[in-house]
């Protein structure tokens, strides 16, 4: 699946001369079996590559043993099974079962549709972590009995990992926040050096990512993927409405507590997740906000934003009190983020600003993906006892960890399809093209170099549109990724220019926060402006950079950098010499449902069947007009 | 034929040796409050039923049937013991135990602060 071309082999030469002359301590991560499975691979405390299953299998937050994945990393660092020190799983599943029992135990009789539902699958399997793994892991060629180590660490300790090893700090307070792990929901935690010491944690219910997708449930979402659209939802809130201090005070003071420290506590009369199989006690909810659950595809009203916002006000409020009891207890000046609810851009931001902190580091995949690559972080630093060596930026690479391809797979794709492509010899020459169509409005998907890890798109596997027209937001989400209409579209910027442009001067690489447009490119808005009907504000034009202004004049900006990705960072430049704009719009390569595309194939056909002009692969132009007819299907799925 | 039987009636001594030694682990489970050897001892009534002693007995071509039906006992079993057995039990002990009030936090000390090599090699 993985060819070696040119570049592999050279990767394998280096990889086997090392291995001759020195011992290597090679550790693959792994996180399965719950959703967004994914394996990392490191050496010697070197992140080389990580994966998430999906891209490989084309399904959406797959589940199941990365088998491609752990293959992609050793094929493309050219080593064998048998040359992986230990491997790693990211959870100790047996502490996981020992809560769900718990659970079941503490609610019963309540919960018997449940328990039925997901007990068998433990006792059939996941009863048996070191069996079950094994016999994925020998059909892949490990030698678990000789060769290499099986070993498993905590949930939450693996998502610290992630966001402290990979830091560009020597010491930080770590905060872990996510749904449920084995037992705990969120914890704190302290790094230094190559350790990592737990000091608290949250345990099981009480969860602020069960809460936001609580929420997330409430407003029509689907759990576990449809919580950063509840996040998008939220700004089309009224702020100065009553209404959203009603239903904040009523989730505050009825739903919650929240304690000083940003521990909460849910009462579990608003809640079913702990004996049923939906997230919410509906008839409790409907009377506590005054509507019923929103339907999948029921029209978004104005309650329903201004309940999004509502909560994820609260949840601004709870990651703030937290990081700063964290800061406060470990008497560190830095922090660190991981678990789901870290890719909260609004939280995040919202806390570093309340709190005065600029030294926020957060790991780019930190969902439970993420946890393959800390789980194999701790074991390298923790169990290896391999020397840590930080870097002044961070060791992620600019997050560019997954496959590439090469112009054979390109020339495949070409015969396959009998696809029509304009081939370039330079790098300036495309970019210099690919500016050109997008300043005159042409949406371009751009598949270049390595995949990257994590859920955001960072110009390798991204579609680009241009940021000042005003008709792009509409196009992008219903005639391209064929999504909701209210969902917004991120900035990727050169990184030098961020703060003439936006209401900051720190970098963005990994889109994990959000800043507002700079006041001197913002429109001024009609006194009802607050008033309107979300849908009446939608296409309103609050600045110079209309496709990217949220409704609160928000953007969750990517800053591109030089040193981690000189292509995209190329290309801008030649779209800033056309226009003096140096921001392009930056979203995901892919259509709803679908998981961002890894490969040139997979590229080419979510371009045929989707409305974009172009797509840009390798140094290969493809113009929709110019292609035959296609006939497959179009990748898009209700998510 | 004959063998066939004398199988089933060894057979059917062994699984009532099992099914006591089962019952007093569960019992015992219960007693300590631990939920995990309460399970172990009810998944290995599954694993004697099916996987050994049936399977042996009855040869290969009622091993797929009788994992089945196995299956079935087993989460029978399973649903039988926890709501009847152990739900009464969870009842009378709540009655007793007090209800954890969080005044000011629900923060805890992390179960395992320090992690050596022995942490990392078991999965629980």
């Amino acid at each position: 699946m993985f060819r070696k071309c040119s570049s592999a082999r050279i990767r394998q030469r280096v990889f086997q001369k090392a291995m001759v002359n020195k011992s290597r301590t090679i550790t693959l991560g792994i996180s399965a079996f719950y959703h967004d499975s994914a394996a990392a691979l490191i050496i010697d405390g070197n992140i080389i590559c990580a994966a998430q299953e999906e891209r490989f299998t084309r399904i959406k937050h797959d589940p199941a043993f990365p088998e491609n994945a752990v293959r992609f990393c050793l094929e493309y660092t050219s080593i064998t099974a048998c040359d992986v020190t230990n491997v790693v799983f990211y959870e100790k599943p047996l502490l996981k079962f020992e809560r769900i029992i718990e659970t079941f135990l503490s609610v019963a009789p309540k919960g018997l549709k449940a328990f039925l539902v997901g007990v068998p699958s433990w006792t059939k399997e996941k009863m048996f972590p070191r069996k079950m793994l094994s016999r994925h892991l020998n059909a892949l060629g490990f030698d678990l009995k000789e060769k290499t180590e099986l070993l498993f660490i905590d949930h939450h300790l693996s998502h610290a990992a992630s966001a402290f090893y990979p830091s560009p700090f020597e010491e930080a307070a770590i905060v872990t926040v996510d749904g449920v792990g084995e037992k705990a929901t969120a914890s704190i935690g302290h790094g230094k050096g190559a350790r990592i010491e737990m000091i608290k944690e949250m345990r099981f219910p009480n969860s602020i990512g069960l809460l936001y997708s609580a929420f997330t449930y409430y407003l029509g979402f689907r759990v576990n993927s449809g919580e950063y659209k509840l996040m998008g939802l939220a700004p089309y809130g009224n702020p100065q409405s009553e209404q959203v201090e009603i239903y904040r005070k009523k989730i505050t003071s009825d739903m919650i507590v929240i304690h000083q420290d940003g521990s909460v506590e849910l009462n579990q009369e608003y809640f079913n997740y702990m004996s049923g199989l939906t997230m919410t006690s509906d008839k409790v909810w409907e009377q506590a906000f005054g509507f019923p659950r929103k339907k999948d595809e029921e029209e978004i009203m104005q309650h329903h934003c201004d309940l999004a916002l509502a909560i994820q006000r609260v949840t601004n409020e709870i990651v703030t009190k937290m990081v700063a009891y964290a800061l406060r207890i470990t008497k560190s000046k830095n922090v660190c983020l991981a678990g789901g609810v870290a890719l909260n851009c609004v939280s995040n931001s919202h806390m570093s600003k309340a709190l005065g902190i600029d030294s926020v580091w957060i790991q780019p995949a930190a969902g439970d993906a993420g946890g393959a690559l800390g789980a194999a972080l701790a074991v390298q630093y923790m169990y290896n006892d391999v020397e840590r060596r930080v870097q002044s930026t961070d060791s992620m690479q600019g997050s560019y960890l997954g496959p590439d391809f090469e112009q054979f797979d390109v020339d495949t794709v070409v015969r396959k399809y009998k696809a029509k492509k304009t081939s370039f010899d330079t790098d300036d020459a495309l970019c210099r093209e690919v500016a050109r169509l997008i300043a005159e409005g042409n949406v371009v998907g751009w598949v270049q170099g390595r995949m990257e890890w994590g859920p955001r798109a960072l110009g390798n596997r991204s579609i680009l549109a241009n940021p000042m027209d005003p008709s792009i937001q509409k196009r992008l989400n219903l005639k391209i990724k064929c999504r909701e209409g209210f969902r917004p579209f991120a900035p990727a910027i050169l990184a030098e220019e961020v703060s003439h442009y936006f209401e900051t001067k720190h970098s963005s690489p990994y889109m994990l926060f959000v800043h507002d447009v700079a006041k001197s490119l913002r429109s001024e808005l009609p006194e009802d402006y607050h008033t309107q009907s979300w849908q009446d504000r939608l296409y309103f034009e609050r600045s110079s950079l209309p496709a990217v202004t949220h409704l609160d004049y928000s953007a969750r900006l990517q800053t591109v950098h030089k040193e981690t990705n000189s292509l995209f960072h190329k290309l801008i430049t030649e779209f800033k010499n056309k226009t003096q704009c140096p921001v392009i719009v930056n979203t995901s390569f892919n259509v709803r449902g679908e998981p961002i595309v890894s490969t040139p194939d997979d590229a080419y056909r979510c371009f045929m069947t989707t409305d974009m002009d172009y797509v840009v692969i390798g140094r290969n132009i493809f113009f929709k007009k110019d292609q035959s007819v296609y006939t497959g299907k179009s990748a898009f799925a209700k998510d | 034929m004959a063998h066939k039987a004398h199988c089933s009636i060894r057979n059917s001594k062994d699984v009532q040796n099992i099914l006591t030694l089962v019952f007093a682990l569960s019992i015992l489970g219960l007693i300590f409050d631990s939920i995990i050897f309460s399970v172990i001892a009810l998944f290995s009534v599954y694993i004697a039923l099916v996987k050994f002693e049936w399977a042996a007995v009855l040869g290969d071509q009622f091993v797929t049937i009788v994992s089945r039906i196995g299956g079935y006992i087993y989460t029978t079993i399973l649903v039988v013991v926890f709501y009847i057995f152990i739900t009464p039990y969870v009842l009378v002990v709540r009655m007793f135990k007090k209800r954890e009030i969080h005044t000011d936090t629900c923060f805890e000390n992390a179960q395992v602060h320090v992690f050596d090599k022995e942490y990392f090699k078991k999965p629980w």
